[in-house]
């Protein structure tokens, strides 16, 4: 899951920058002159459609890709997702141009690329299954245990993260009143801590239970 | 062709006829998440990925002819072909992006739209009556009991449902929303 900081290529081509959490990356319509990996850290994406109404669809980690509106191929150049930290975050920032020749070059980057994509295809189809065919509480247990696993991936385990119910309630594909009920349940479990907007994670095998 | 969770070995690409893919729900429905036809391909996620297993089912619709490669080849392909390997990725990168739309989809229909797509579903299942309280249902669609109370009220008005003290009955199942 690591491999793209395991390519010392992308290093000496980009930069490594700290950002505090609830900062956006990047912005829905805005150019893409960039690839980010993130080095460490959790990061929300929040996709649009062709209406321009969006919402929360994904949760990203150590090792993974920022800004693959780029990899679509040309003519894309406007980012179709906005990418907000949970988290403090290390990224490594590379210059799209930069990119797309250590991308010609080297064979090995890109079929880790692919294998992000794929990751990130798999990730977002159990998504939908989910969504389509299973109960909300286990939605919501799932999501949470992907927040868990995504802070892990970091050693960040059992830290806060700054969420708005709002988008976890679109994570979770379900109306906020709803989750709302749900996270009072985990609470009461001694899963989770919340407060507003922050939400931590104390023991993401009782989230298991509802899975 | 091959069920959820199956162990991936190789691609298929499409030359006639048409496949859908579908998930698998909680109690063993079948959903459609996709449909494929003459120049698609399936298979690549389990291939392409360091988890083997199947994301989704796949079933033919129609008589097809497919094209099939096995792991070992299309990976050499992504190794040694720079340009297969430019549309190997940009064809996961669109179907990130057909996913990313189908879950914003589900996620902005209303509680309404929600409930006729699940109730067709389960219809579908259990051939009939559908054997849920309306706890099991809010819980299955996944919106509150006062919001399942509310919208299978005006079905019932509207006519397109008939309820029973612990079963829904779907009034005309075809006549609802493709789904």
């Amino acid at each position: 899951m690591t491999a793209l900081l395991e390519q010392s290529n992308l290093s000496d081509v980009g930069r490594f920058r700290l950002v505090s959490p609830n900062h956006e990356i990047f912005r829905l319509g805005d150019p893409v002159d960039s690839i980010a990996v993130i080095v460490k850290g959790v990061v929300l994406v929040r996709s649009g459609t062709a209406e321009g109404d969006g919402g929360a669809v994904d949760v990203r980690a150590r090792g993974d890709v920022l800004g693959d509106s780029a990899l679509l191929g040309p003519p894309v150049l406007l980012h179709l997702d906005t990418a907000v930290t949970l988290t403090e975050c290390e990224i490594l920032q590379v210059p799209l141009s930069a990119f797309e020749e250590l991308r010609r070059t080297n064979p090995a980057l890109g079929a880790d690329i692919i294998g992000q994509l794929t990751d990130q295809a798999r990730r977002l189809s159990s998504s939908l299954i989910d969504l389509l065919g299973r109960p909300v509480r286990v939605r919501a247990a799932r999501r949470l245990r992907l927040l868990a696993d995504a802070l892990e991936r970091s050693g960040m385990a059992g830290r806060e993260l700054v969420i708005t119910q709002r988008d976890l309630a679109e994570l979770v594909g379900t109306t906020r009143s709803t989750l709302n009920s749900q996270l009072g349940t985990f609470q009461d479990e001694r899963a989770l801590t919340t407060a507003r907007g922050r939400i931590v994670i104390n023991d993401p095998e009782v989230l298991d239970r509802y899975t | 062709m091959f069920r959820q969770g199956d162990i991936g070995d190789g691609v298929y690409f499409i030359e006639r006829g048409h496949a859908i893919v579908s998930g698998e729900g909680a109690l063993g429905e079948q959903f459609t998440l996709a449909v494929l036809g003459p120049r698609d391909y399936f298979g690549d996620i389990a291939v392409l990925s360091s988890d083997r297993r199947r994301s989704a089912g796949v079933e033919t619709l129609d008589e097809c002819l497919m094209f099939f490669v096995a792991q070992e080849h299309f990976l050499d392909l992504r190794d040694n072909y720079p340009e297969l390997r430019q549309a190997m990725a940009e064809s996961m990168a669109r179907t990130c992006r057909r996913l990313v739309d189908r879950i914003l989809d589900a996620n902005h229909q209303d509680a309404r739209g929600r409930l006729i797509l699940q109730l067709g579903r389960l219809h579908d299942l259990f051939q009939g009556p559908i054997p849920f309280t309306q706890e099991d249902l809010a819980h299955y669609v996944g919106v509150s009991r006062v919001t399942i109370n509310h919208v299978l009220g005006d079905l019932a008005d509207d006519g397109l449902v008939e309820l029973g003290r612990r079963s829904v009955t779907l009034v005309d199942p075809d006549s609802q929303v493709p789904r």
